[in-house]
């Protein structure tokens, strides 16, 4: 089997990849031991945040969120996602 | 939902684990939980009475310096990496694929993203990666410099 980029494992920054990959026109291939998001991914709490540690994984988190929010737009795929506003139990922004 | 980082966690090397290994074998401690909820009960009481519906733990990837590690390896030219979630992986996964993606189709680093190398660390043992992963696990909510 030929592809471009051959990606080991469906969690969801193996899928990421290979996603953005795809859509910038190249040929790729997934290879995954078990099933799709079966492993961390599929245990993640799911919540995203809109400040990290630093300036570029803010970035990331910021980016991250936009394009979750959008996700059927660009990939053509619904996605569930929810703006619930979670409050910190210390009184801080989330 | 609640959930919380101990601040003793159980380092697991896939490595020495059976080829059957998943992620469903990994122990989980309700008592963590509970320990962990215990200390916001003022705040939160609801969060001890609630009866648990599903009780989930995952695997943690932690790198040395707490941060992800997305880049091509040096030695093995056309490999690339992208891990070390640090507990935000999911979260960050659509910007993070995305940035690999630039990367890898266009061969420009995104703006960044060269700070992430899977190189940085030199040539750390593996004792050491645990160390300073066990570390980074419990020190989760530190302020991280820079």
């Amino acid at each position: 089997m030929d592809a471009d980029v051959v990606v080991i494992g469906a969690g969801a920054l193996g899928l990421s990849a290979a996603l953005h990959c795809a859509l910038a026109g190249r040929s790729v291939v997934v290879i995954e031991r078990h099933t799709a998001g079966s492993q961390a991914s599929g245990r993640a709490a799911g919540l995203f945040k809109c400040v990290q540690a630093d300036e570029l994984r803010t970035r990331l988190a910021r980016r991250s969120i936009a394009l979750a929010a959008s996700f059927a737009d660009w990939a053509g795929v619904p996605l569930e996602a929810a703006r619930s506003g979670p409050r910190r139990a210390d009184g801080g922004r989330p | 939902m609640a959930g919380g980082l101990e601040a003793d966690p159980l380092p697991l090397d896939p490595r020495r684990q059976a080829s059957s290994f998943t992620t469903d074998d990994v122990p989980l401690d309700l008592g963590v939980l509970r320990r962990l909820t215990a200390q916001v009960a003022a705040e939160a009481p609801a969060v001890c009475a609630t009866p648990v519906a599903e009780h989930r733990g995952g695997l943690f990837t932690m790198t040395p310096d707490g941060r992800f590690i997305a880049g091509p390896l040096p030695n093995l030219p056309g490999l690339w990496v992208i891990s070390g979630c640090n507990g935000s992986g999911f979260s960050s996964s659509p910007a993070l694929g995305e940035a690999l993606a630039a990367w890898i189709t266009t061969g420009t680093a995104p703006a960044g993203m060269t700070v992430l190398s899977p190189d940085r660390f030199g040539s750390l043992p593996d004792d050491a990666l645990v160390s300073h992963g066990l570390w980074r696990y419990a020190h989760y909510y530190d302020p991280v410099a820079g």
